[in-house]
């Protein structure tokens, strides 16, 4: 074994150990001498993120995901990034985590809550420990999408099934029908507007009239007023009082009179209807009038009798004895 | 007769079962042996750094070879199938996470199985059908101090070494192949590369090696130590160890990606 042998195994050794160790902290993009330290998040699930996964910070890495584990209690999964120890987070920072890309490849993103509020992050009790919400993995999204796809197929088959040739001239009729149904309804609008005009110009003439009526009254109130004013409007007032007094006597007679009228209308709606009832009673044949009003035969019988009684009284003028017989004896 | 004929198979079943338990018997008496000859650092310390450089820095061309064209293949091999459907960069992330894991320690293992290995037990072999390793015992030296374990020691140290250089070299030649026939920008396969990247990654690939390197260097001392015969024992010997070593770093890569990954 010549020296130059065992210098060719120590350069050998000292290579491999020196391409493990540099690639590893150039690959896991180490920077030596700058400091780092270490954020914690909290998540209700972290998707498909890995240990190693980069940290990023307004799209710029600035660490990588140290450690993912599971809370005692396994209500929430515990983050640990290890970040540059001079960047500095934004304002109530929460944590994201997203597909980097489509290909299953994640990241953790640091943002302010106020740029995303609409998603449900995790609220820690720890103070120092960030909140986080781990977007659908795309596995998820895919199968949203299957299902949506699915939802659109059964449609668009209904939509093929009702859809048919007959539907499409219907619905065809059916604009064209809308259309003339705009076109007069806008016809009928400008008719109203037309009309609308006019009566509003009619209004306003008639303010117009009420106007000038109320300035007559409102003369004819202050002429009123200069008479109540006037002297001598005393002597008016009490002579029209005294009138006042006489007519509601007037009244008060009338009165009295209207009372005796209404006794003798009262009379006389009971005559009336006494005769109504009378004359009722004739209509349906009671009585003799009735009998004789409504039976026929009763009265050419009565005529009869009439006839033949007219033919004895003139008889009984021309032969008085066949009749009386008159003896004194 | 005809009942003989009827039970061979079961024999043979049997007569390789009771084979192959005899063998790892005598594996792991000699493991045993060499565990023993640790303390002896006097024996196998001076050994140690010829064996290193035997195993390893010899080693090291052909793994280097091996991983760049294999590396250059991936890349290739990797945009043809990505094209149109998967992001570029994505060449990075395979190069790169292939190279780590699996082909760079795997490559280089079988590589080093049919050099290494195959070398080993030739020697050890040739010097037990000579009697060398009997003069040596003759001579009061440990043979699992003087001879395996420096081999062991050198493997496991050396192996890993290898690997890294191999890995860092496939990955170099991919990312120059993306360069050159890809149209790719150098950010572009840096971004993929390290996109999926964990320092576990290497440190899986060193502990894959270092069993690589146990396995390989122990098998080829097992199979030359217990060579019989002549010449034809030596090539025995040493085909066995090649194969052997080779399935068992195949199941070794299947138990440390089930258990550790």
């Amino acid at each position: 074994m010549t020296r130059h042998r065992e210098i060719l195994v120590g350069v050998v050794i000292v290579a491999g150990v020196f391409t493990a160790v540099v690639g590893t902290l150039w690959l896991q993009e180490v920077t030596l001498g700058r400091g780092t330290r270490e954020v914690e998040a909290l998540f209700d699930e972290v998707g498909s993120l890995m240990r190693g996964n980069p940290v990023k910070l307004r799209g710029v890495g600035i660490g990588r995901v140290q450690s993912i584990a599971v809370e005692p209690g396994g209500e929430a999964v515990r983050v640990r990034m290890r970040i540059q120890e001079d960047v500095e987070l934004p304002a109530d920072p929460v944590v994201i985590l997203a597909p980097e890309s489509m290909f299953g490849d994640w990241q953790a993103e640091i943002v302010c809550r106020t740029v995303y509020p609409q998603f449900d992050y995790y609220e820690p009790r720890e103070p120092e420990v960030l909140g986080g919400h781990a977007l659908p993995d795309i596995t998820r999204l895919t199968a949203a999408a299957d299902e949506i796809s699915a939802t659109l197929t059964v449609l668009t088959a209904r939509v093929e099934q009702a859809f048919t040739e007959e539907t499409a001239q219907n619905i065809s009729l059916a604009i064209d029908n809308i259309q003339e149904v705009s076109e007069r309804l806008r016809d009928l609008v400008e008719v109203q507007a037309g009309a609308f005009v006019e009566l509003a110009t009619e209004v306003e003439s008639a303010v117009v009239e009420l106007g000038g009526a109320a300035r007559s009254a409102n003369l004819a109130f202050q002429k009123v007023d200069e008479i109540l004013g006037a002297p001598g409007t005393e002597s008016l007032l009490e002579d029209v009082q005294a009138t006042v007094f006489n007519l509601r006597e007037l009244t008060q007679d009338l009165g009295s009179t209207a009372q005796g009228a209404q006794v003798l209308v009262m009379h006389a709606d009971s005559a009336f209807v006494r005769l109504d009832r009378l004359m009722a009673q004739i209509e349906s044949g009671e009585g003799a009038f009735g009998r004789l009003m409504a039976d026929e035969t009763l009265a050419i019988r009565a005529q009869d009798a009439l006839r033949d009684l007219q033919a004895l009284l003139e008889d009984f003028k021309e032969n008085p004895h066949r009749y009386v017989r008159l003896s004194i004896f | 007769m005809k009942t003989r004929f009827l039970l061979n198979p079961f024999y043979l079943v049997g007569r390789s079962a009771l084979d192959t338990v005899a063998q790892i018997g005598r594996w792991g008496g000699l493991a045993m042996d060499t565990l023993r000859a640790l303390p002896q650092v006097g024996t196998w310390g001076r050994l140690l750094p010829g064996q290193m450089a035997r195993i390893g820095v010899d080693s090291v061309p052909i793994a280097l070879f091996i991983a760049a064209f294999t590396g250059v293949v991936m890349a290739l091999q990797a945009s043809y199938t990505f094209t149109g459907a998967v992001p570029l960069y994505f060449v990075g992330t395979l190069v790169g996470k292939t190279m780590i894991l699996e082909l760079g320690p795997v490559l280089t293992g079988l590589a080093l199985s049919g050099r290494v290995g195959a070398s080993i037990a030739a020697e050890l072999g040739t010097m037990r059908v000579t009697e060398q390793i009997d003069a040596l015992e003759t001579m009061a030296y440990d043979p699992a101090a003087y001879l395996v374990v420096p081999r062991v020691l050198a493997g496991i140290i050396m192996f890993p070494v290898v690997v890294i250089l191999a890995t860092a070299t496939g990955i170099a030649a991919g990312w120059l192949t993306s360069l050159q026939l890809l149209d790719m920008s150098t950010p572009e396969f840096m971004k993929g590369l390290r996109l999926f990247f964990l320092p576990w990654d290497v440190q899986f690939a060193v502990i894959k090696s270092l069993s690589f390197g146990l396995t390989v260097t122990s098998i080829g001392c097992f199979f030359g130590f217990t060579t019989r015969g002549g010449a034809e024992g030596v090539g025995l010997s040493t085909t066995r160890a090649v194969v052997v070593s080779s399935m068992v770093i195949l199941v070794l890569d299947a138990f440390w990606a089930a258990t550790l990954l």
